[in-house]
């Protein structure tokens, strides 16, 4: 059931099945529909009449609107950074603050840009990731990559970051195999008022103005602006990485009725960032190349809507709509990707014991290049649909006991037609405050237009010694994960939790290469390597006093990877720490001083060769009244500067390195 | 297997056997929103006085009237329809005609309906009827109970002075637990 592009561009079979999924959708759910109406609540035969109404007065309820899933009940591996948390960190970016999760690599590439995979495999174009921000994929469909440097916001209007490692296939996009990044913001009643803030320090400047505000009982809204400068990092040859973003945009929650919720929200941003690249001049041999710095361009932004709908504690809806526009320009490539996109989500109760959720998406991009000489992609615009639905079942075998979730997600898409996703997970709770789960999963990472059909040429890099040239590859298929995980979960103890995730993945089709001939010097890319990872992740939390926490995260984790000699067996493994720590202490002194330090721990990478390193931020709070809160941050204070990325495959940019910054920030509330 | 890899199992197999044994703490208990609040209207009924001639009889229907639209879904029915007060069991009536709210000992609104009030309240002051609503705006316009959260528990106000205007008599330990509205 495969059906390809031609070279046109232009599809192909999938009109017709998109009506008969689309028919199918219809019927599931007016189906689902009447079975929610029919749905009795299961929870009812617990009689709360009997408490007193002092008793009844301190019952936590959990709301109507989407049923909040304690963490501890998941059968996934998750973390959750919370506001206070990146509050607490001193991050000034959403990058930095995923360094406290374990189970992600993290590094820094250079100033505007960031290397960050969940489970191996790292480079400037991780693939195996989903980034989400309040519900919008951010996902760049030419390299299957998240553009880092453009995902952000004012820091204090998140509300918290979810991050699950390991495949969410069987819920979220065909990119989600390593893992899931959920950014949420908050709702626009919780930032109500102005917010000013501001951070100067030895590396950048960030100024951030948000004003909340209200119409009637029920409409709330932001708007907001943050513009950032940050100034070159070190590279011996030096760095030209200095970079600045403005963006400014507005969200607005709506809840005509109880049951109902409006979001809608909008950003654009503009900016620029530099680089020290080494760019082909023609891509015939013998190549000819120009090393130097250059500037890029990055603008765009989006518009989105999502309606939510409560029936009751078991049911519920949601229905989404974005729009989002990416444009890029630097020497190698540029281009602009318009891509639309409709989600739906259905969730009820049934049986008692069983919980469904299932949706669909519609996704429709277009985008526009610029062919170069070291980049192009053939026909130089292209547009794509993606289609996927989901099914789930949660299924209660022995209530606060033992809990089964199946579930398949089946999606089509213009590279490699149908593919699905299935997924098993258990909760078992043996006593109260213990968790148990464990799950297998499959998931699929589909081609990214870049690897589909283009021609790319390199100067002599890490992945390739001499100046060559790459092919895309038509027949390129969907690379493909068998994942084995497990996890136990202690929270029985207020002063103590832990959470351990054991992981075995087996992935076939791994992106490699291969040479087609030796002169010209000519290669492809090839589903030729094998690769197999076994991984522990630990987190921790300790409070050791009333004034004092510690946070502990532990990565260990090893790939092994099979292929033909030649096909980049060495670049796919090697740049990914076997080990990494890191260690936050919380600490609230009197008057309202805080002071926090985190210790990270970061092992050698093998290809390309970077040393291990130990890194120290230290930040002093002062809160002197309760809306001003000043601090001093030290960031990456035990070296001058040290490396973390690595250089991609697709453009030859250098890496820069991360250097000692000291800043001061002022946030002011009124 | 790394010997890592080892030792991290060890490390989790020791912990579950030591912790399995331990006594777990008590966890705050949860409820669903509509849960709790349904729960509320027995206590309501019971903490608060009506007139007998409300009554059809000594065991005569204590009617709790639900404007617009329901949040509870099968709640409300389930929580309350076995249960009596003072030998009166609960009726429960979904939309009334607006003739008869005087007839109704409770009459709810949900928060998407709590600007009715205003055209409610004159057919409501013909009888005893305790109004209970979700808003702020809702006790402004003469509301006599508004269920809100504080920190994810359900809590009431009361405005004593819209419950005085009625033949309404409410115990003084619901008021205790009450935060009382002032216009």
């Amino acid at each position: 059931m495969t059906h390809r592009l031609g070279t046109d561009g232009f599809p192909h079979p999938i009109n017709k099945v998109a009506i008969h999924i689309g028919l199918v959708s219809l019927l599931l759910f007016f189906l689902a529909g009447t079975a929610s109406g029919n749905n009795v609540d299961p929870s009812t035969n617990l009689d709360l009449t009997e408490l007193s109404l002092e008793e009844l007065m301190s019952v936590e309820v959990t709301s109507v609107s989407k049923k909040k899933q304690k963490l501890s009940e998941s059968a996934a591996a998750i973390f959750v950074i919370t506001q206070e948390d990146i509050r607490r960190s001193g991050v000034t970016s959403i990058p930095e603050a995923l360094r406290m999760v374990p189970g992600l690599q993290v590094a820094r590439n250079s100033k505007n840009q960031w290397d960050i995979t969940a489970r191996g495999f790292n480079e400037r174009f991780t693939n195996k990731l989903l980034v989400l921000i309040d519900g919008r994929t951010v996902y760049n469909p030419l390299f299957a990559e998240v553009t880092w440097e453009t995902q952000d916001t004012i820091l204090e209007d998140i509300e918290r970051i979810e991050v699950i490692r390991g495949p969410g296939g069987s819920l979220w996009g065909v990119n989600a195999v390593n893992g899931v990044i959920n950014i949420i913001t908050k709702k626009a009643q919780d930032t109500q008022g102005l917010l000013v803030s501001g951070v100067a320090g030895t590396e950048e400047g960030i100024v951030s103005i948000r004003q909340g505000g209200s119409h009637g009982s029920n409409l709330h809204y932001r708007l907001f602006t943050k513009y950032f400068n940050r100034d070159d990092s070190f590279n011996a040859m030096g760095a030209h990485d200095d970079t600045r973003l403005f963006r400014s945009g507005f969200r607005t929650d709506w809840e005509p009725a109880s049951q109902d919720r409006v979001m809608v929200q909008g950003e654009l941003y503009t900016g620029d960032g530099g680089q020290q690249s080494t760019v082909a001049t023609t891509s015939t041999f013998p190549f000819g190349f120009t090393t130097g710095n250059e500037d890029l361009r990055m603008s765009g932004g989006h518009v989105l809507t999502r309606w939510e709908h409560t029936w009751d504690s078991e049911s519920d809806m949601a229905l989404q709509f974005f729009y989002d526009r990416y444009e890029r320009s630097e020497n190698t490539i540029k281009a602009t990707i318009d891509t639309f996109d409709v989600d739906f989500q259905h969730r009820f109760g049934f049986f008692s014991n069983q919980e469904l959720l299932w949706g669909v998406e519609y996704r429709y991009w277009m985008d526009d290049l610029q062919n170069t000489a070291g980049a192009s992609a053939f026909p130089d615009s292209r547009s794509f649909t993606l289609l996927s639905g989901f099914l789930q079942d949660e299924i209660t075998l022995i209530p606060d006991f033992l809990t089964v979730t199946l579930g398949t997600k089946l999606s089509h898409n213009d590279f490699t037609g149908f593919e699905y996703q299935p997924s098993g997970r258990f909760l078992w709770k043996p006593i109260e405050g213990h968790s148990v789960w464990g799950a297998v999963s499959r998931a699929v990472r589909v081609p990214s237009r870049l690897e589909d059909n283009s021609r790319l040429t390199f100067a002599p890099n890490a992945n390739t010694p001499v100046p060559t040239r790459f092919l895309g590859n038509q027949e390129f298929k969907s690379e493909e994960l068998l994942a084995f995980e497990v996890g136990y979960r202690l929270n029985t103890f207020e002063r103590f939790t832990i959470d351990i995730t054991g992981f075995y993945n087996q992935y076939d089709n791994v992106r490699g290469t291969r040479v087609i001939t030796l002169l010209p010097p000519t290669g492809t890319l090839e589903n030729n390597l094998t690769v197999d990872t076994i991984g522990v992740e630990i987190a921790s939390d300790v409070q050791l006093q009333d004034w004092w926490r510690l946070r502990g995260a532990y990565t260990y984790i090893n790939m092994d990877v099979d292929g033909p000699v030649n096909s980049s067996l060495n670049t796919t493994g090697g740049n990914t720490p076997h080990h990494q720590g890191s260690v936050r202490s919380l600490i609230s002194l009197p008057y309202q001083v805080e002071f926090d330090s985190w210790i990270r721990v970061v092992d050698r990478l093998s290809a390309p060769n970077i040393a291990s390193y130990v890194e120290l931020d230290l930040r002093l709070g002062w809160k002197p009244w309760p809306n001003l809160d000043l601090s001093v941050v030290g960031q990456n204070l035990l070296d001058n500067h040290h490396p973390e990325g690595s250089p991609s495959l697709f453009l030859a940019t250098q890496p820069t390195e991360v250097q000692r910054s000291v800043y001061g920030k002022v946030t002011w509330r009124y | 297997m790394p010997t890592v890899v080892i030792r991290f199992l060890g490390v989790f197999l020791l912990i579950v056997v030591g912790l399995i044994g331990q006594p777990s703490l008590n966890r705050a208990e949860t409820a669903g929103e509509y849960q709790v609040k349904a729960a509320f209207f027995y206590h309501f009924a019971n903490f608060v006085d009506w007139p007998h001639s409300t009554f059809t009889a000594t065991n005569g229907h204590l009617r709790i009237c639900v404007m617009g639209q329901d949040p509870f879904g099968p709640t409300l029915d389930a929580t309350l329809s076995k249960k009596s007060v003072r030998d009166h069991p609960f009726e429960i009536l979904r939309n009334p005609p607006t003739s008869n709210l005087q007839h109704c000992h409770v009459l709810y609104l949900p928060a998407s309906d709590s600007s009715q009030i205003h055209a409610l309240r004159p057919h409501v002051a013909k009888g005893d009827v305790l109004t209970v609503g979700e808003t702020l705006e809702f006790m402004k316009q003469g509301g006599m109970v508004q269920f809100f959260l504080d920190d994810q528990k359900v809590q009431f106000a009361v405005n004593t002075d819209a419950v005085n205007q009625t033949q309404l008599k409410v115990s003084s330990k619901l008021l205790r637990l009450a935060k009382i509205y002032r216009p």
